[in-house]
């Protein structure tokens, strides 16, 4: 097995707000390999953002602050590397597709103009020959990629002229253009409809495995994750409590958390049954239970639970966080 | 025969588009192009029972919603609530049926006023009804109990309540009246999944305590399949399928259908296959395509369906708008 493209260790960040201090991560541990695709699944604000912005070096600091771990990508810590040192890795090397596509896509200048950026920084820095009519070129090739409709036309419009499909399809030609080794999705078909969804999730599927990149696909929705990913990774307070290939966590859920969210899924089958729920709330990350941070809602939990927090180890195949292992 | 709650005749709904729209008195279009949010839906809805609403954004389902409580006027159409004809009655006598029929919004951070309590929000429409302070006091005090609110919890304002709890307040505030309707537009969309779980239980255990009707309108087919008695799929402005909840999930006869019930990703990764995928985007409702409005994204279109409208007919269990209808 080669190397991991990206490890994070122990990162654990924390927010100051006026409200007080909340820890947003909590010694997050998670690497990806080459051409996989990782899902990363939990409810809002359990963290999954926050952990996509620190690996892009995008977490306003302050309020937010590392307080320890790291981000190894291709052997240099991301979080050490100074701002112009991350622009190098931004790019060409993890590039990102956000949850909302209007408001990420440049509503003053063309589709083209901005899929050519992300080609031409590209190839500048590849040090590459290039005309505006070969990176023009490029842009609608990518374009027909994905699968947009007359590429050549929508090159020339604006982002208001095309569906929230399309756009996101956009979003995903420009993160692609620029043959990143790493592509983040945070929550990309999140506000799509179920049949857009679906020709999105093919078409991620797809390419990722034609340019050869991995992906860490964020999202609350455990369905999608189950379609989409290789491995999956459970988060809950700011912390991973379940990690493993997607068959084994899907039909082997070992965290009372994980088994609960898969409970609660309606229409599994055709049952005129209550729904299972997860008695209580998401705590708030200011006053994060002691122990086992689920354990005030799990229905198997021992005193232990409420003092030791448990940590990620092997069971049975894949890691989980839970101390009844 | 079971008496209809609920009816709606032919019920169509355009907004104006582009220019001036005018309307003749013999029901044509004179001028200007329209946005044709309903049209023409028609369907009955029994008391204590569920009709689930499914369909994509902009298919219409939430105009639907509005203009069957008249929060909205239909442009055309009958809808008969307790076999009275909710079109022909004023504003005053309208306001005598609402509390009869309520509705519980998608979205529980604008659905509730920033600046009201808790209490006055519940007590808002059992105001309207009565001028007895104490009797809504305890109305209020008791959709609390039953919603899963404490009674601590009556002087807080909406920004101190988390978003499932919202949610409750909304469907608190729908009930309170006893009303014998309630339309539930995507009531847990906003909501993550062990709320939407905790909310759906909510929903489902009400309707048993006051033997309410719901038209549940959602994108998700999961939740609807969970709640629904009756399913109808809706497409541009049109029903395209309506009949039994499991009938038309398991042997769906319109293609539309098929293809939406297949893109719903499911909780298992083994399941990865059946995931097929509709061609192309749905059209806008200005323009809609002649013929079948699913004509042009549809694997099975052929010389008839670009010409000819299909009418609504009873395949087996359900009624479908199809020239070829799906066979089993």
């Amino acid at each position: 097995m080669s190397d991991p493209i990206l490890s994070i260790n122990d990162l654990t960040i924390a927010f100051e707000t006026s409200e007080g201090k909340y820890s947003a991560l909590n010694g997050v541990n998670l690497k990806i390999n080459p051409s996989e695709i990782i899902g990363l699944v939990g409810e809002s604000g359990c963290g999954k953002s926050s952990l996509a912005l620190a690996v892009i070096g995008l977490l306003p600091v302050p309020p937010a602050k590392v307080l320890h771990g790291s981000i190894t990508f291709k052997g240099d810590n991301l979080l050490k590397l100074a701002e112009n040192g991350i622009e190098k890795v931004r790019g060409t090397g993890i590039s990102m597709v956000f949850q909302e596509p209007l408001t990420s896509l440049n509503p003053l200048f063309t589709v083209g103009e901005q899929i050519s950026e992300a080609i031409t920084v590209r190839l500048q820095r590849e040090g590459s020959a290039h005309t505006k009519s070969s990176v023009e070129a490029e842009g609608i090739a990518w374009l027909r990629k994905v699968g947009i409709p007359d590429p050549q036309g929508a090159f020339h419009r604006y982002p208001h002229e095309l569906s929230g499909g399309m756009r996101q399809r956009v979003m995903i030609a420009m993160a692609l253009s620029a043959s990143p080794t790493l592509m983040i999705a945070d929550e990309p078909t999140s506000a799509l409809d179920v049949t857009t969804q679906a020709q999105i999730l093919k078409l991620v599927r797809k390419l990722v495995e034609e340019v050869n990149a991995s992906v860490l696909f964020i999202s609350h929705d455990l369905a999608v994750v189950a379609q989409i990913a290789d491995r999956v990774a459970v988060m809950y307070t700011g912390m991973i409590v379940e990690e493993g290939p997607v068959v084994e966590v899907f039909e082997k859920p070992l965290h009372g958390y994980t088994q609960a969210l898969l409970g609660s899924y309606p229409g599994r089958e055709s049952s005129r049954e209550p729904l299972k729920v997860i008695p209580g709330q998401v705590p708030n990350l200011t006053r994060i239970p002691l122990g086992c941070p689920f354990h005030p809602r799990c229905v198997r939990a021992q005193d232990k639970c409420k003092t030791v927090r448990p940590l990620l180890k092997e069971v049975w195949g894949h890691n989980v966080a839970c101390a009844l292992y | 025969m079971t008496q209809e709650l609920l009816k709606l005749e032919n019920v169509v709904k355009y907004f104006p588009a582009k220019g001036l729209l005018f309307y003749s008195e013999t029901g044509t279009l004179e001028k200007g192009s329209v946005l044709q949010a309903v049209d023409g839906v028609t369907f009955a809805l029994e008391p204590h029972r569920t009709l689930g609403v499914v369909g994509e954004s902009g298919c219409g389902k939430t105009t639907l919603a509005r203009t069957i409580l008249h929060l909205i006027k239909p442009t055309k159409g009958k809808i008969y609530f307790e076999n009275v004809d909710l079109t022909t009655l004023s504003y005053g006598q309208l306001a005598k049926i609402r509390p009869n029929m309520q509705m519980v919004f998608q979205d529980p951070y604008s659905s509730l006023d920033p600046r009201k309590r808790a209490r006055d929000i519940i007590a808002e429409p059992l105001r309207v009804m009565t001028k007895d302070k104490h009797r809504v006091n305890e109305r209020v005090k008791e959709v609390m109990k039953q919603v899963g609110l404490e009674d601590e919890q009556l002087g807080r304002f909406p920004n101190e309540f988390s978003g499932g709890q919202r949610q409750r307040i909304g469907i608190a505030r729908a009930i309170a009246s006893k009303p014998k309707l309630v339309v539930l537009d995507e009531p847990t969309s906003a909501v993550d999944a062990s709320t939407q779980a905790q909310i759906l239980n909510l929903l489902r255990q009400i309707q048993e305590e006051y033997k309410m009707s719901y038209l549940l309108i959602s994108h998700n087919i999961d939740v609807v399949r969970h709640m629904g008695d009756r399913i109808a799929v809706m497409y541009l402005g049109k029903f395209v399928e309506i009949g039994p909840t499991e009938d038309v999930i398991n042997s769906p006869k319109h293609p539309y259908t098929a293809a939406l019930v297949l893109s719903v990703p499911k909780p298992d990764p083994r399941a990865r296959a059946e995931m097929i995928e509709i061609k192309g985007e749905t059209p806008s409702p200005i323009n809609p395509p002649a013929g079948c409005r699913y004509h042009p994204r549809c694997p099975f279109a052929t010389n008839i369906c670009s010409q000819e409208e299909p009418k609504l007919q009873q395949v087996e269990t359900s009624l479908v708008s199809c020239h070829y209808p799906i066979k089993y």
